[in-house]
């Protein structure tokens, strides 16, 4: 599904030139949930953003679903997005004037709009967020601006979730609860990438890779 | 008078007609008459009238003379008022749309966020600028409409003062509704241009950017 081919990725600093990523190469299936654990700095945003179609490669190929979005128009890129990738963050970057409903439908690109109420409906009770359906995020606990997050990220039905440290702003049980979602999602059937430096995020993981100074090392 | 002595007994009132014999004449006259016509009364008859009439005229033009200038006075007022408000209003307006590009500027970095954001989740430029400028286009009707209001309510509370209470736009007059439309028209206008540049601009960020903030 997800397919990384000796990517490479620098960028150009003050001072000098930053080698983010080395000679990258791994690939997720659907039915995985695979971690790529590593301290700060080592290059996991980097690594999602690429898969992400948001950040082009220096060298090598990334491969999404059998087509390479850095090699499309930037709109048919960005439709490739909308249609097969949902985004968790550790920010959660929810829309702070859109209540929950809002946000969840805002990136309704995918789906008609009466289908995508009622799949906005289906995944804030999936989420146990109906009486939160109508609040603003500033009026949210953390655990629930997490669960807003992801069912924005499900809106589409995505094939792949890509998830930047989803529970580093998260208590423990609200981590776990998150953890469970995503492999709940990947038993029926997705495919997830979940980039942290968190020990607990890797044991909900049907695979996990070490990753260090930009170069996978297991 | 020699005629009158003739006609004695036939005759009990004598007018006298555009005489000029008002005030201290009066006197006069009446001892005068007494030699011709012992025992007439003299009265004076018409002049209090006519002095009451003249008194009213003159007071009538005494008064249009204060309505002119009054009406002159005020005129003057509304000139050196039309002539502020020809300098205040483009002023005003320019303060306005200044001042909502700058919180259209400052608002930018979480605008960026939201844009970046959406951008991410594959929302279209178009899109989103669609989306923000119909917010901008909201909050400029919403703007539009109160100070159409709080405009209408402090004209009608000076010129209840002042002029009577009929609201008047310096320059034309419109009604009411047409009023209305102006500010809420020209307010909503004015914060899309305002707003265009910041938006513009926001859609411009890399997503990524926003995406690797911690
Ligand atoms: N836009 C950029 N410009 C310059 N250097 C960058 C940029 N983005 C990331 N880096 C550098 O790349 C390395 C990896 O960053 P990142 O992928 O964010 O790591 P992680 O997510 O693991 O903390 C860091 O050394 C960082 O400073
Ligand atoms: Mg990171």
């Amino acid at each position: 599904m997800l397919e990384f081919k000796n990517v490479g990725r620098s960028f150009d600093g003050t001072q000098g030139t930053v080698e983010a990523l080395s000679n990258v190469s791994f690939s997720v299936e659907p039915g995985e949930l695979l971690a790529v654990r590593g301290p700060s700095g080592c290059g996991k945003t980097t690594l999602l953003l690429i898969a992400g179609g948001l950040l082009s490669p220096s060298s090598g190929q990334m491969i999404l679903d059998g087509r390479d979005p850095y090699e499309m128009s930037p709109e048919s890129r960005n439709r490739l997005r909308a249609e097969n990738i949902g985004f968790v963050f550790q920010q959660f970057h929810l829309i702070p004037y859109l209540t929950v409903r809002q946000n969840i439908q805002v990136a309704s690109v995918a789906v008609p709009a009466n289908e995508a109420a009622e799949r906005t409906q289906e995944l804030i009770s999936h989420f146990g967020l109906d009486d939160r359906a109508d609040h603003v995020p500033a009026k949210l606990s953390t655990g629930e601006r997490q669960r807003t997050a992801l069912a924005r990220a499900l809106l589409n039905r995505p094939k792949v979730i890509l998830a930047d440290e989803p529970t580093g702003n998260l208590d423990e049980g609200n981590a776990k609860t998150v953890l469970g979602y995503l492999s709940q999602y990947v038993t029926d059937g997705g495919c997830v990438l979940l980039v942290t430096h968190d020990v607990r995020a890797a044991e909900h993981a049907t695979r996990t890779l070490q990753m260090s100074k930009g170069r996978l090392i297991a | 008078m020699d005629m009158a002595g003739d006609k004695k007994g036939l005759i009990n009132a004598i007018l006298a007609l555009e005489c000029h014999c008002t005030g201290e004449a009066l006197p006069l006259i009446r001892k005068e008459i007494a030699g011709v016509l012992p025992n007439t009364q003299v009265i004076e008859r018409g002049s209090r009238a006519i002095a009451r009439a003249e008194a009213r005229t003159k007071a009538a033009e005494r008064a249009a003379a204060a309505i002119e200038e009054e009406k002159e006075a005020r005129a003057t007022l509304r000139q050196s008022r039309e002539r502020f408000a020809s300098v205040l209003i483009p002023v005003v307006v320019t303060a306005c749309a200044v001042w909502v590009a700058v919180l259209g500027f400052t608002d930018v970095r979480s605008r960026r966020d939201e844009i970046g954001i959406l951008r991410t989740l594959g929302v279209s430029a178009k899109h989103v600028m669609v989306m923000f400028m119909s917010r901008h286009v909201l909050l400029g009707v919403l703007g539009g409409v109160l100070g159409f209001v709080a405009g209408v309510l402090a004209g009608g509370y000076f010129s209840a003062a002042s002029e009577g209470t009929k609201v008047q736009m310096i320059g034309a007059d419109f009604s009411l509704a047409g009023l209305l439309l102006a500010s809420v028209g020209g307010a909503a206008a004015l914060a899309v241009i305002a707003g265009w540049i910041p938006a513009l601009m926001a859609t411009r960020q890399d997503p990524a950017v926003v995406l690797r903030e911690e």
